[in-house]
């Protein structure tokens, strides 16, 4: 019996060493899946033109993320269609490769600190509405070409969403899709699922209030002879912004 | 002698059922309206030439014959000048104001049914429509939306012209004619031409007319 119960401590220790090993190189969920993003954005129109800045604070758990600023334009090619250049800074976000293992124990690894590190994005982006008939609903659908001046990595993010425009506050719902170019075996790197609502405080302010869940895909960065390997960090994304439009 | 006074029956039946299909009438009226600016009743006649003015919080139905009817909004002003649905065609020119309008579907024929205002004419092609113009600083806009059926629409500086389909609308100014397209506002309008119960007027209409929802962008 002895024999036995002994046995039994070391399988489960052994089990525990093997599966502690297994995991080391494989960034642990976040403690908390909520996170909290806010915006301060302004739009000017002249003409067919659209200029616009935002400034925003991120707490992106899994990503991290810090503060942004943004500046960029939009021309109308249509009535509800339009192309758009976006130049921007962030500091704090975190990529895969910032998963990084200990130069003393390479068995070990960690999340560098990204919390001040700035990196530039470069957006291009091109959107549509259009009504759906006479119900007074909408849809809409857009597609941005990031670059990560950081490590060069490049992901189309994609967004579809379903609107109801309505004076003083239209609902809606969105999926946004992020979609890695050059730094991922696996075709889908992000997905959210939004609830949002868009509410005239003023004509020319506005607050958009988003609720939705998502998740992360992490993938093991590409190493020589090494499997590849990807899991999923769940998250709650809460988001609220604040939109001024200049006449 | 029974033949003949069955013929004479059968003439007289066509000839009120001839009458009563042309016979062009103020049918409806709340508030007050004028006649080339005589005031005007509640079945006063119609004719060509006539120039129709609603008070303010007006409102005026007009039967135009032949299954044509038209809704005259309050403070609008609009001229009948050729009254003649069925060979050279009606033509309606409308100064200010709204109006609903229904020409009857005539299979086969042009479009005998026109309205016209400063920066554009509708022809009609057995329809229901609202047209509106509405003074924007110094210009004219005029707004048209299609209830049933088509209109074509050509500005007053363009030389080719438009379909506008059932639930489309177009705004058509001195830089000429939108595309036409679902105009959301136009969801709201009191399109009723027949039940006096169930008649309103537009007055608001176009307050969300120049707000264009997908228009502004949310990040």
């Amino acid at each position: 019996m002895k024999g036995a119960t002994c046995t039994f401590y070391s399988l489960l220790l052994l089990c525990f060493f093997v599966s502690h090993t297994w995991a080391s190189n494989i960034p642990p969920r976040p403690n908390n899946d909520r996170e909290y993003i806010s915006h301060a954005r302004v739009f000017k129109k002249w003409q067919d033109w659209q200029a616009q800045a935002e400034l925003g604070l991120s707490d992106r758990k899994f990503r991290a993320g810090g503060r942004k600023v943004q500046v960029g334009a939009r021309y109308q090619l249509t009535a509800h269609e339009k192309i758009g250049f976006h130049l921007g800074g962030q500091t704090g976000l975190r990529h895969n490769t910032d998963w990084v293992a200990r130069a003393d124990n390479p068995t070990q690894f960690f999340w560098q600190d990204t919390k001040d590190r700035f990196e530039g994005i470069v957006i291009l982006e091109a959107q549509t509405k259009r009504w759906l008939g006479r119900s007074g609903l909408a849809w809409d659908a857009r597609v941005r070409l990031n670059y990560f001046e950081h490590n060069q990595f490049q992901n189309l993010q994609a967004r579809l969403g379903l609107l109801y425009p309505r004076a003083g506050i239209t609902p809606g719902i969105q999926a946004e899709f992020s979609l890695p170019l050059n730094y991922s075996e696996t075709g889908l790197d992000e997905m959210w699922a939004y609830g949002y609502a868009m509410i005239d405080i003023t004509k020319q302010l506005k607050q958009v209030l988003k609720i939705g869940p998502g998740f992360y895909r992490w993938t093991q960065p590409e190493t020589p002879g090494a499997a590849t390997f990807h899991t999923i960090y769940p998250g709650m994304r809460f988001e609220i912004d604040f939109n001024y439009y200049f006449k | 002698m029974y033949k003949l006074k069955n013929l004479w029956l059968a003439g007289l039946f066509l000839l009120i059922l001839i009458s009563e299909s042309t016979a062009q009438s103020v049918v409806f009226l709340r508030g007050t309206m004028s006649i080339n600016d005589a005031p005007a009743q509640k079945d006063a006649s119609l004719k060509a030439g006539d120039k129709i003015k609603t008070g303010v919080d007006s409102l005026a139905i007009l039967d135009l014959g032949s299954g044509s009817k038209l809704k005259v909004e309050a403070d609008t002003e609009i001229m009948i000048e050729t009254l003649d649905h069925e060979t050279k065609g009606s033509l309606y020119q409308l100064a200010r104001g709204k109006v609903v309008a229904r020409a009857r579907k005539i299979v086969g024929q042009k479009d005998l049914f026109n309205i016209s205002t400063a920066t554009a004419s509708f022809g009609v092609r057995g329809t229901e429509f609202f047209v509106a113009v509405e003074k924007q600083e110094d210009d004219l806009d005029t707004w048209m939306c299609v209830n049933e059926g088509q209109v074509v629409v050509k500005g007053k500086n363009e030389t080719t012209t438009k379909l506008v389909n059932q639930g489309e609308g177009v705004r058509v100014n001195k830089d000429g004619t939108s595309d036409p397209r679902f105009l959301p506002w136009t969801k709201k309008l009191n399109w009723e031409l027949d039940d006096p119960n169930a008649v309103s007027a537009n007055d608001g209409a176009l307050k969300e007319a120049y707000h264009d929802p997908l228009g502004q962008d949310y990040d």
